[in-house]
């Protein structure tokens, strides 16, 4: 882990939206692009199978490239305590391009989460979709 | 923390075009996504050009935690990209060529000594045709334009 962000702070409140439920009660969430961009600081934070298995998810269902750019931009809502640059994206980056969860049997043992989709119960496909994003994140705009 | 060259002439705000192997080095190694992201740009502009080799070298020798992988993913992506563009470029130039001779395919394709199916493989950037039959595919582009008689 680098040093540069054991200290993470928020640095903005989460960005939510309302959605009206069918019984008309209102519920507030967060929105799809916050609600990557807490998967992936728990990437950074955590380092577990679950948190690898929900970005790699979500960025196939928002768009790779679409994703990469949220997450590469991670660091104007996260930043550690000592101020400045880019250590969450970055840190983010590596991790995702070659994840080594600390749970790491559990990436053996996909199968035994109830509701995952078919694909995710392979760890390399995880994995594989985790290096697309960070590829895609070296090439975001800067 | 901001990048920097400590031993180096150059600094990091310099082209990355310019950089020497060992700025390439402590910027994959020490850098963060913004100075990886200037690296990959200059792969994508010339995905064989210097830079290029200056950061398989470097990997070659020296596997910073994830971006060693990153890196060698961008580079194998801009490649493919590069000659994704190339093929598409050649289909393009051939089309265009059918086009400029005013011939149907079918004649075109016997002018050049293929058949009318292979050379729609040609158009379309399924096959790429060898560099000697693009020479024939323009001449014979060439001397058919504006309804010039080849005889």
């Amino acid at each position: 882990m680098e040093a540069g962000v054991r200290q993470m702070i928020r640095t903005r409140p989460l960005e939510s939206s309302q959605v009206r439920l069918p019984s008309g009660r209102v519920l507030t969430v967060p929105t799809a692009e916050e609600t990557l961009r807490i998967k992936g600081f728990l990437i950074v934070r955590r380092n577990q199978t679950r948190d690898y298995l929900g970005v790699a998810a979500l960025a196939d269902g928002y768009g790779i490239h679409d994703a990469a750019g949220v997450l590469a931009r991670i660091d104007d809502y996260y930043a550690d305590q000592h101020g400045g640059g880019r250590g969450v994206a970055a840190q983010l980056t590596r991790q995702l391009a070659d994840p080594r969860p600390k749970d790491s049997s559990v990436t053996r043992q996909l199968d035994a989460y109830r509701n995952l989709g078919s694909r995710w119960t392979d760890w390399g496909e995880v994995r594989a979709v985790c290096a697309q994003l960070a590829a895609e994140m070296l090439e975001a705009e800067g | 923390m901001a990048l920097a060259f400590r031993n180096l002439t150059i600094a990091p705000d310099a082209p990355v075009s310019e950089w020497p192997t060992e700025a390439v080095q402590i910027a994959l190694e020490r850098g963060d996504l913004g100075d990886w992201q200037r690296i990959v740009a200059e792969l994508r502009t010339d995905p064989w050009g210097k830079t290029a080799r200056q950061v398989e070298e470097v990997l070659s020798h020296s596997r910073p935690y994830g971006i060693a992988d990153a890196m060698e993913t961008a580079l194998s992506r801009a490649r493919a990209r590069a000659e994704a563009t190339e093929r598409a470029t050649v289909a393009a130039d051939i089309r265009g060529a059918v086009q400029r001779s005013g011939l149907s395919r079918a004649e075109f394709a016997s002018r050049i000594g293929t058949s009318a199916s292979r050379l729609s493989t040609y158009a379309s950037g399924k096959v790429t045709p060898s560099a000697t039959l693009m020479l024939r595919i323009r001449r014979v582009a060439d001397r058919h334009v504006h309804g010039k008689s080849p005889e």
